[in-house]
């Protein structure tokens, strides 16, 4: 909390409903968001015990200086991945890291397992466990209005929910947060699953008040001169993330029909202008942030014949378009949110899915598997099927599906085509093809993702320059642990040009921490330890990854990849995480 | 030579002036050369290299000292950020 010495934390626990409100000043050295959540996941899961068993966590943190400032609008979940069997950790905007401040909750954690199917209100006075019975088995933009029907109180208020792939336990089963925000990968939905927890609201009116508003005010302004006047942020704002479509194609970068290729012809098609012209309704933006990236596109589709139509909306970004677009060969706006719909009313992840999909598009090519087991005549570009097949593995409605809903890594182990089944340590791979930084960084990073350490970008601005081993060791270590830092104030990554170290110790002054820059980089570096050692814990070793061949055989933006090169950096990189584990951490003694 | 660029979101406030009403695209006469390097280009444009990320010949794949001759159609594209 502002001002306070300690972080406070909710227990939740499921199985005998008991709450506990902890106040903890040692967790002010992990300082917020991720670091104090990556420590109360260490503290409370289980390395013994599989990832949906009722004695793993489920971990929500705020940052240190949540929703006062702008777009510093997230919150951080973790857990332990049902998908990759080791660190689960994922953000989403909205409104729940406002709500969860107005309530007065820096953490939440939730333990246990509901007898029923259950939903769980929190507010500043308490917490509640209430019957979700009429509730299980509903789409999840469903159940949040039921909820929201049902529930008193409105405005401050944040509802978390997922869908039926997460009560079936599919592995990269998603929570939907407030509509149009997800808490996407590694399957956080598949945990609440598991322990019959349809959904949670959180409502918060606590004030909170600034002691030195005037200072806290001219930060602020500042801060939200910067963003709104930076270009990269009117980028957002206008065509959203979608412009990457069009030059990440042109340059080879967009993966296409399960990564058989770099480009898309149809690329023009389904580009941030085409959505914009064809589909865009509107524009929305987290709880606290002047940008609104959030772009809403609407789509006619037939329910019956004799022309009876109805109007879809759905959030898209570049994520879902390449997923659900240019890697199943979807060539048109309409088409990929048709997919793009079946995904968020099933409460999937839309990237898992579309990675999935495509193996199983080629692997019933391939006769690896028939379309007995596939029911429908999967194929690329035939969104009608692709989005019965996304019905298919929410629901598991064979074994194949079911499987399917494991991930792609277990399928293709399980059924053939590890090869062609593009997941990287386990989570199927992100939307940029564009050379080592983006391959490496994934399979180093502590939770698979292209966030981790923004490994794309570095391919981006040295396409044109020899590959420098030591130097891409050293861009995605250091950009892991300062986004440590930022992800423990959850600053949207979008906006993180703008919070310099200058900018995040003016505003870490505004709420009571003074530190110095030293400082913040030993927070940030017991975040990252924390991190590896629960990695470790659970199993992982950089060096076990195996990855799938047509990494290294369609080209990248910056040419073909070679395997040996791959493992060489990432082995290095591993070298570095040992030193990283090794040192001593002195500092923390000041926070205890 | 006479080219046909095309420049996307935040690169065409560089280049306000030579767009006409909604297009996305101008032409560029270069007087006196038959070809000019991308590189150069960019510099003609005033963009600030920093601010490009990609950019396309004729919708293929370049390098930076790739030679653009009369008739070419240029993309340039800002740099990419997820987030
Ligand atoms: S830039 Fe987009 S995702 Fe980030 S806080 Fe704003 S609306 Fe939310």
């Amino acid at each position: 909390m502002f001002y306070k010495d300690y972080i406070r934390v909710l227990n939740i626990n499921l199985s005998t409903g008991r709450i506990r409100v902890d106040k903890r000043k040692d967790l002010r050295a992990y300082l917020g968001g991720v670091g104090v959540a990556s420590k109360l996941l260490q503290e409370n899961m289980n390395p013994d015990l599989p990832p949906l068993h009722e004695d793993q966590p489920i971990i929500f943190a705020i940052g240190a200086a949540s929703s006062v400032f702008p777009v510093i609008t997230k919150t951080v979940a973790m857990f332990v991945s049902p998908l990759t069997g080791e660190l689960g950790e994922s953000y989403a905007g909205g409104r729940l890291a406002f709500t969860m401040l107005h309530a007065g909750y820096d953490a939440i954690v939730i333990t246990g397992k509901s007898q029923k199917p259950c939903y769980v209100t929190v507010t500043q006075t308490g917490v509640e466990i209430k019957d979700a019975r009429a509730f299980w088995g509903m789409d999840s933009d469903k159940v949040g209005s039921y909820i929201r029907n049902r529930e008193h109180g409105s405005g401050k208020r944040s509802i978390i929910r997922i869908g039926p792939a997460g009560e079936n336990l599919c592995s990269y089963a998603s929570v939907c947060v407030d509509t149009y925000r997800h808490f996407g990968r590694l399957g956080l939905g598949a945990v609440f699953g598991s322990k019959l927890m349809k959904a949670m609201q959180v409502t918060g009116d606590l004030p909170m008040p600034i002691p030195n508003f005037k200072d806290y005010f001219k930060t602020y302004s500042k801060l939200y001169k910067q963003v709104t006047e930076t270009e990269v942020m009117a980028k957002y704002h206008d065509a959203g993330t979608p412009i990457n479509v069009e030059p990440l194609s042109a340059m080879g970068g967009l993966p296409t029909r399960n990564l058989t290729s770099g480009t898309f012809e149809h690329a023009e098609n389904i580009s941030g202008e085409a959505f914009a012209k064809n589909n865009l309704i509107r524009k929305m933006a987290c709880t606290g942030c002047p940008v609104g990236c959030i772009h809403i596109g609407q789509f006619r589709r037939e329910f019956d014949h004799g022309y009876e139509y109805e109007a879809i909306s759905v959030g898209y970004d570049y994520e879902l378009i390449y997923a659900l677009g240019s890697f199943l060969g979807v060539d048109n706006t309409d088409g990929v949110l048709y997919v793009i719909d079946a995904v968020e009313r099933n409460g999937l992840d839309a990237m898992s899915c579309g990675v999935v999909l495509g193996w199983a598009c080629e692997a019933l090519e391939r006769g690896i598997i028939t379309e007995e087991q596939t029911i429908l005549p999967l194929k690329m570009g035939d969104y009608v099927n692709l989005a019965k097949a996304v019905d298919y593995i929410a629901q598991g409605v064979n074994q194949l599906y079911t499987d399917m809903g494991k991930g792609v890594k277990h399928v293709a182990k399980k059924y053939g085509g590890y090869d062609f089944g593009m997941q990287i340590a386990g989570n199927e791979m992100p939307g940029y093809h564009t050379g080592y930084g983006s391959l490496v960084g994934a399979l180093v990073g502590a939770r698979h993702s292209h966030l981790c350490n923004a490994g794309y970008s570095y391919d981006q601005s040295n396409r044109d320059k020899e590959l420098d081993k030591e130097k891409l060791v050293d861009y995605l270590i250091s950009e892991e642990i300062e986004r440590c830092l930022l992800n423990s104030l959850i600053i949207c990554l979008f906006a993180r040009k703008v919070y310099s170290r200058e900018n995040i110790r003016m505003v870490l002054k505004c709420v009571g921490l003074d530190y110095t820059d030293e400082t913040l980089t030993d927070i940030a570096k017991r975040i990252l330890r924390t991190k590896l050692e629960i990695k470790k814990s659970l199993g992982f070793a950089i060096q076990d990854v195996k990855l799938p061949k047509r990494f290294f055989e369609t080209p990248t933006t910056t040419g073909k990849l070679d395997q040996y090169m791959a493992n060489e950096i990432a082995e290095e990189y591993a070298r570095r995480c040992e030193e990283i584990l090794a040192e001593e951490d002195e500092s923390i003694k000041e926070f205890v | 030579m006479v080219i046909t660029v095309e420049l996307f979101h935040t690169l065409k406030k560089y280049n306000k002036e030579r767009f006409k009403d909604d297009e996305n695209s101008f032409e560029l006469s270069i007087d006196g050369r038959d070809e000019i390097l991308l590189d150069e280009l960019v510099s003609l444009l005033n963009i600030p290299d920093e601010e490009v990320g990609f950019a396309t010949i004729n919708s293929v794949k370049h390098n930076w000292n790739d030679p653009i001759k009369d008739g070419d159609r240029i993309k340039i594209f800002p740099v990419i950020i997820a987030g």
